[in-house]
């Protein structure tokens, strides 16, 4: 077990040195404590190398610290791309590094890093372009070399779920901007949620150091935290990553298994920046880290980052981290600053009076590793000649570690998916954000301030804008100035020999991005997608900024008019369980569907309700099919058809809007009677059909199909919202469940359970309507020949649908009695002729060629749809839907096989079955007009047969209606 | 004496086989579920009152009718009210009432006879018994609870008695009506009577984190 | 997500709504021209600027009208139908006029 030895608190803001932890990286054991993140753990142990780079292997240690980087990608048991500085040791949990071919230390793929001349900018891009089929040869191979990580494929899904928040103000980040805007919005009456990454608040407060003796941000931070769990307010939540911003801000937060949907009434954004650092040959490599990683170290994890540093800085704050370094036991070799000028002289006084050693106006040339890379072991130094250039003469210090900071880089990610714009200043080299929609504010140090006063001042100054948009309060903003340039114009020295990164994730050097704009991708978009740079997985959290200086630089533009790539959600990489975690999938039970199952019914989807397909195991389909038909024409048969559709027109104009709506004409449908309804849309389509029961003078019930109901409703109270019609539209699919007694038998079952319903043929004919009671259940019976027997349909509220079920089975017993489901169904009503509505009908269907003139009215003023229906019929009719008949010993069609006229596709079968009432194949299908007359044949190609069909009159059984009217 | 149980009437709850460790009680022609057996209260408690009497009218006649029969009804759309005796009256939108028995109320009221008075030109039934499922959702974290299913802000100070909203639950549509009983807040939710079983089984996960579970109409009729 | 403000529900999340359509004007579907009805089934200007839309909040079964900013996607106002639609439409018979509509199902 590897020694460990940490700073003296109050160092360690994160770690709690009572409770030890062991875990293993590697299959090496390690201590650290509760609190550690995998990397600060392994830091304390001297254990550096966490991964090997995507392209050539490099070595990897952190470089942020704060999870901003792919460095520390590591796996996590079974789990990938696990960011070592950001998940949290826990006891016996077992990490590997990624991307190596043998082991981490002695990965036998680090010789990629020689060949890197053979895969140059746009490797993957130019090569497997083209020629076709040059993908099957490299596949394999890069499968292999370029992936990051294993699946574990034996995963079990776990637990994740959603949930909705709501607040006044929501605050993105806990910083010093963030605090003071969280409790001057608080304080101002509004309820606040303040989103906060890392575990615990304080942003920059935790680890930065803002003044020379170094307790001003500890103090402050203290005092801000105390105020804001103090009041309330202000709900905190941290560990907790919002991942986008969506319109009316909608925020997406990530925490834990839960994935949260804000929705803020004002949103502070307050996301601070990122360190940036400086480009030069092996910045790479581990002990060179930013400024702040190391200060997080330090600070959060009471690790020692080194023993002897060399601080590189294009600002003053590289001389307060020496100082920290200083103070925690670690020697700094030199300061080494971009700039030719001096700091602030107290700034400076006081790291000299230390004996630090300030080299002006130069920058780290080159970054000496110890063998395989392995660790930094000194810089080589030169001054800064001109812009990007370096003197010819060189100085060497040695040393273990290299602190760099050439900058910030707002986070600017949620505020441009917000609709912000990025423009460069050149004095401050740096982006600034502008043109923040309604609701929207910025604050601190993404709003490109550096000082702690100016921050604090700005973060109550969005909270002032906030609650001006709120209403509470009016009370101006402060005028907030900061004189802070912490940005070096141009901290990027290309190197002949390269290893100068631009991009560590895709490690793309200086010179593959000058070589993309050479090769003509001016646009920064195209040079995101030929080279990839800022496509991994810090998403350009460090490569955005050089990439746009070295696009401006070599196309001859303003970093403005280059810009950055687009940042698009998600902000942090976030789990597919997070997205998919309880997913709300409604299935709607009709009240029998209890029974159904007891019944062993196959249970198939139609639209988000559960039908009984047939009764029996799925392997003997057709077998059940045909028996219950056989049934049903024979005997008796009872098919649940709870899920029709169900709609109530009422009032004076009921019939009026009928006939506005369907087809057919319905002033004058007498009361007691039922009615076929088709229903066009306005381009003169079939879209729906059903049966319309007139219960009364002004109360019309009217079934739809069980999907189009929805639809149907919509329309009707769309159109009456103009029309103004004194009609009350209903929708009452739920309201009733109901059965469909069919077969010869139907009226004896019924009449057992009737007794104040004459059920007689002359008193309660064939398409007559009537009310009554079935075994005392209120009932609307129907009588209607969907299937083509004799049969009633039994509406009845929702309540009692099982008791009639049970009741109808019952009376049915001695009549042997057997229930259908709705593909035996679909077989009668073929045998019928009688078409399903989206089944049979495309999305070109008019009436003419369904035969359905018969079912329009062309007399009455108007339906929807009347005058197209007009226009096409007026039309040379070419297609027909038609039925069609085979032996039972041909090859049976399928729905969707192709009609052939010719060469020509003239149409598609729609529907087709075995039918043992006419023993044989029977179907409909769209022909060619030509062929639509009984007698003429069609060409079906079944599985690249042809196949000759007949096409017959419809209906297939008992022409003459007969059995239906018994 | 017979135990009351679902089966042994026509008129049954959507869900009623959810209920196997129930007491019932005969109530409006079905078994109403009183407590769930071998059971202390907890914390947030969901009761099926899917059988108990209700009715809905709707139409330009329909609120003038309700005041002419003495019943108070709710001034504004999307709210209700509950009157001394037990019957709650929701407004939904401009013109549709539904007028309902809270558990209880119904030996006090016979709301047959009422639905029978509030008929006539411009007033058009609405069928909510058999459409609608009534869940009752009572006790503590109601808010929270619903905030897992729900995308409408229902804590307090945006949602208060007597407010109800007609917005989408688990992705089914549905209505949420906060009143209270007992001293208890209730959300009274009403959707679909065809996925009433996958709401149930929805709410109950989303209650599971904060120790709720199935229960009876006792559950909102004793005081804590 | 956006919000869409119903004039009877109030604020709501987009997805609770579903698009009804531009609102547009019916020519008299018996004595316009082919050309005209075929304009109005078929042909929409689709251009940047106010459009007035219909609105169906999907859980009350509520149609409204809003005016949106195709531009933008900005909606500028949200309203009851009744305040365009104020009295009852009425469609005039066919020129060459109707005989007894009757046909016994």
């Amino acid at each position: 077990m590897s020694s460990e030895k940490r700073l003296k608190a109050p160092m360690g803001l994160l770690i709690d040195r009572e409770k030890p932890l062991s875990f293993s990286f590697e299959g090496k054991q390690y201590r650290g404590f509760a609190g550690d993140s995998i990397a600060s753990a392994l830091l304390a142990n001297q254990q550096w190398l966490m991964s090997r780079s995507f392209k050539y292997h490099r070595p990897r240690a952190p470089l942020t610290m704060a999870g901003q980087d792919a460095n520390t990608l590591v796996q996590l048991g079974g789990e990938p791309n696990v960011l070592a500085d950001r998940e949290m040791i826990r006891e016996g949990i077992t990490a590997e590094g990624q991307n190596y071919n043998g082991t981490l230390e002695g990965d036998k793929d680090a010789y990629l890093g020689h060949f890197g001349r053979f895969m140059p900018v746009g490797f993957y891009y130019r090569s497997f372009f083209k020629p076709m089929g040059v993908w099957d040869k490299w596949e394999s191979f890069i499968r292999d070399k370029a992936g990051l990580g294993k699946l574990d494929l034996s995963f079990k899904p776990e637990y994740y779920d959603k949930k909705y928040l709501f607040t006044d103000v929501v605050v993105i980040g806990s910083g010093p901007a963030g605090l003071s805007a969280a409790l001057k919005a608080a304080d101002g009456g509004a309820n606040v949620l303040l989103v906060e990454e890392m575990p615990l608040l304080g942003g920059a407060l935790t680890y930065n150091r803002f003044d020379i003796e170094g307790h001003k941000a500890d103090t402050l931070r203290r005092e801000l935290i105390d105020k804001v769990n103090a009041h309330n307010n202000i709900e905190v939540m941290t560990d907790t990553v919002c991942n986008a911003w969506f319109t009316d801000n909608y925020l997406p937060l990530i925490k834990g298994k839960r994935f949260y949907k804000l929705r803020a009434k004002e949103c502070i954004v307050a996301s601070g920046a990122y360190e940036q650092h400086v480009v030069f040959r092996n910045n790479d490599l581990p002990g060179i880290m930013l400024c702040s990683a190391v200060t997080r170290l330090m600070k959060l994890y009471a690790v020692k980052p080194g023993s002897k540093a060399v601080v590189l800085t294009g600002n003053d704050d590289g001389y307060l981290t020496a100082l920290e370094l200083l103070e925690n036991g670690v020697e700094v070799a030199a300061i080494v600053d971009l700039r030719a000028e001096h700091p602030w002289p107290e700034l400076l006084g006081s790291v000299q009076q230390k004996g630090i050693q300030v080299i002006q106006g130069s920058t780290v040339y080159e970054a000496l590793p110890t063998k395989g890379n392995k660790h930094i072991r000194g810089v080589e130094i030169r001054t800064i000649v001109a812009e990007g250039q370096v003197s010819e003469s060189a100085t060497t210090l040695e040393c273990d570690l290299l602190c760099m900071t050439a900058g910030y880089m707002p986070a600017y990610q949620l505020l441009c998916q917000a609709g912000a714009q990025l423009s460069y200043d050149d004095d401050a080299a740096e982006f600034t954000l502008s043109g923040l929609p309604q609701g929207v504010h910025i604050a601190g140090s993404v709003n490109g301030l550096h000082t702690l006063d100016a921050v604090l001042a700005d973060g109550a100054n969005a909270a002032i804008r906030a609650l001006h948009n709120l209403k509470l309060s009016e009370e101006a903003e402060q005028p907030v100035s900061c004189q802070a340039k912490p940005n070096y114009s141009w901290p990027i020295f290309s190197h002949p020999k390269g290893k100068d990164f631009v991009d560590y994730d895709e490690d793309l050097q200086a010179k593959d991005i000058v070589n993309a704009t050479r090769l003509g991708y001016r646009d920064v978009q195209l040079v995101k997608r030929f080279s990839t740079v800022g496509m991994g997985p810090s998403q350009g959290r460090h490569s955005a900024l050089p990439t746009a200086r070295l696009v401006a630089k070599s196309t001859d533009r303003t970093v403005t008019q280059t810009g950055v790539t687009t940042a698009r959600p998600p902000f942090a990489p976030e789990k597919l369980a997070h997205v998919a975690g309880r997913i709300f999938d409604p299935r709607r039970h009709t009240p029998m569907h209890h029974r159904h199952l007891e019944l062993g019914a196959k249970m198939i989807p139609a639209g988000n309700w559960r039908r009984p397909a047939y009764y029996g195991d799925a392997a003997q389909r057709d077998r059940w099919i045909r028996e219950e038909a056989e049934h049903v024409r024979a005997k008796v048969g009872l098919i649940d058809v709870s899920t029709l559709g169900g709609i109530e027109i009422r009032g004076a104009d009921a019939a009026e809007f009928m006939n506005r709506i369907y087809t057919f004409a319905f002033l004058k449908q007498p009361v007691g009677k039922t009615r076929y309804a088709v229903l066009t849309n306005e381009h003169g389509v079939v879209i729906d059909d059903g049966v319309a029961c007139r219960i009364s003078e002004d109360h019309f019930y009217v079934t739809a199909t069980t999907s189009g109901v929805e639809r149907v409703y919509r329309d009707m109270t769309k159109w009456n919202a103009q029309w103004r019609l004194d009609v009350d539209i209903l929708h009452v699919t739920s309201a009733f469940a109901a059965v469909n007694l069919a077969g010869p038998d139907a009226r004896k079952v019924l009449q057992q359970l009737v007794d104040d319903v004459d059920l007689s043929t002359e008193a309660f004919p064939y398409l007559a309507y009537r009310e009554g009671h079935v075994a005392g259940i209120p009932a609307r019976l129907l009588r209607v020949g969907f299937v083509g027997e004799l049969g009633y349909e039994i509406h009845v509220p929702t309540r009692y649908g099982e008791a009639l079920w049970d009741a109808l089975m019952d009376a049915g017993k001695t009549f042997d009695i057997r229930p259908f489901g709705v593909e035996t169904q679909r077989l009668l009503r073929l045998e019928k002729g009688h078409l399903i509505v989206s089944q049979d009908t495309d999305g070109m269907s008019h009436p003419g060629e369904l035969d359905l003139t018969w079912a329009v009215n062309r007399k009455k003023p108007f339906f929807v749809g009347c005058r197209s229906v007009d226009i096409v019929m007026a039309q040379p009719q070419t297609r027909k839907l038609v039925g069609f008949k085979l032996p039972l010993n041909s090859t049976k069609p399928e729905e969707g096989h192709l009609v052939l006229k010719g060469d020509k596709i003239a149409g598609n079968v729609t529907s087709c079955e075995y039918s043992s009432a006419s023993q044989a194949i029977i179907g409909l299908a769209f022909a060619d007009i030509a062929d639509s007359e009984p007698g003429s044949s069609i060409s079906i190609r079944v599985e690249g047969e042809e196949i000759l069909a007949d096409v017959v009159k419809l209906p297939f059984y008992d022409p003459d209606n007969l059995r239906q009217e018994m | 004496m017979t135990v009351i149980k679902p089966e042994l009437f026509h008129s049954r709850s959507f869900i009623y086989r959810k209920h196997r460790q129930a007491e019932f009680a005969e109530v409006n022609g079905a078994a109403q579920t009183l407590s769930y057996a071998g059971q202390d209260d907890p914390l947030t408690g969901l009761i099926d009152l899917s059988v108990l009497p209700r009715f809905g009218l709707r139409g330009p006649q329909a609120g003038e009718a309700l005041i002419a029969a003495g019943l108070l009804h709710p001034q504004q759309p999307n709210s209700l009210t509950v009157s001394d005796d037990g019957v709650m009256i929701l407004r939904l939108g401009r013109t549709e009432y539904w007028v309902l028995a809270l558990p209880n109320a119904a030996a006090e009221r016979d709301l047959d006879a009422l639905q029978q008075q509030l008929s006539g030109p411009g007033i058009y039934p609405v069928y909510c018994h058999d459409s609608y499922t009534w869940l009752a959702l009572a006790g503590e974290n109601l808010a929270d609870i619903m905030a897992k299913v729900c995308a409408v802000d229902l804590r307090e100070d945006s949602f208060a008695p007597g407010d109800l909203v007609m917005t989408s639950l688990a992705r089914v549509g549905g209505i949420i009506c906060h009143h209270q009983m007992a001293g208890k807040p209730v959300f009274s939710i009403f959707s679909d009577s065809a996925s009433a079983g996958y709401l149930w089984d929805a709410l109950l996960d989303a209650m599971a984190e904060f120790e709720g579970a199935p229960a009876g109409q006792n559950f909102l009729l004793s005081s804590q | 997500m956006k919000i869409i403000n119903c004039p009877l529900n109030g604020p709501r999340n987009s997805s609770e709504f579903v698009h009804g359509g531009e609102l547009r004007e019916m020519p008299d579907p018996n004595n316009c021209t082919d050309r005209e009805w075929a304009d109005y089934v078929f042909y929409s200007d689709n251009q940047i600027g106010v459009i007035t839309e219909w609105w169906l909040h999907a859980p009350s079964g509520y149609w409204f009208i809003a005016e949106r900013h195709t531009g933008s996607d900005e909606i500028l106002r949200t309203y009851d139908p009744s305040e365009i639609f104020t009295k009852r439409v009425e469609f005039s018979a066919k020129a060459e006029s109707s005989q007894s509509e009757e046909i016994t199902a």
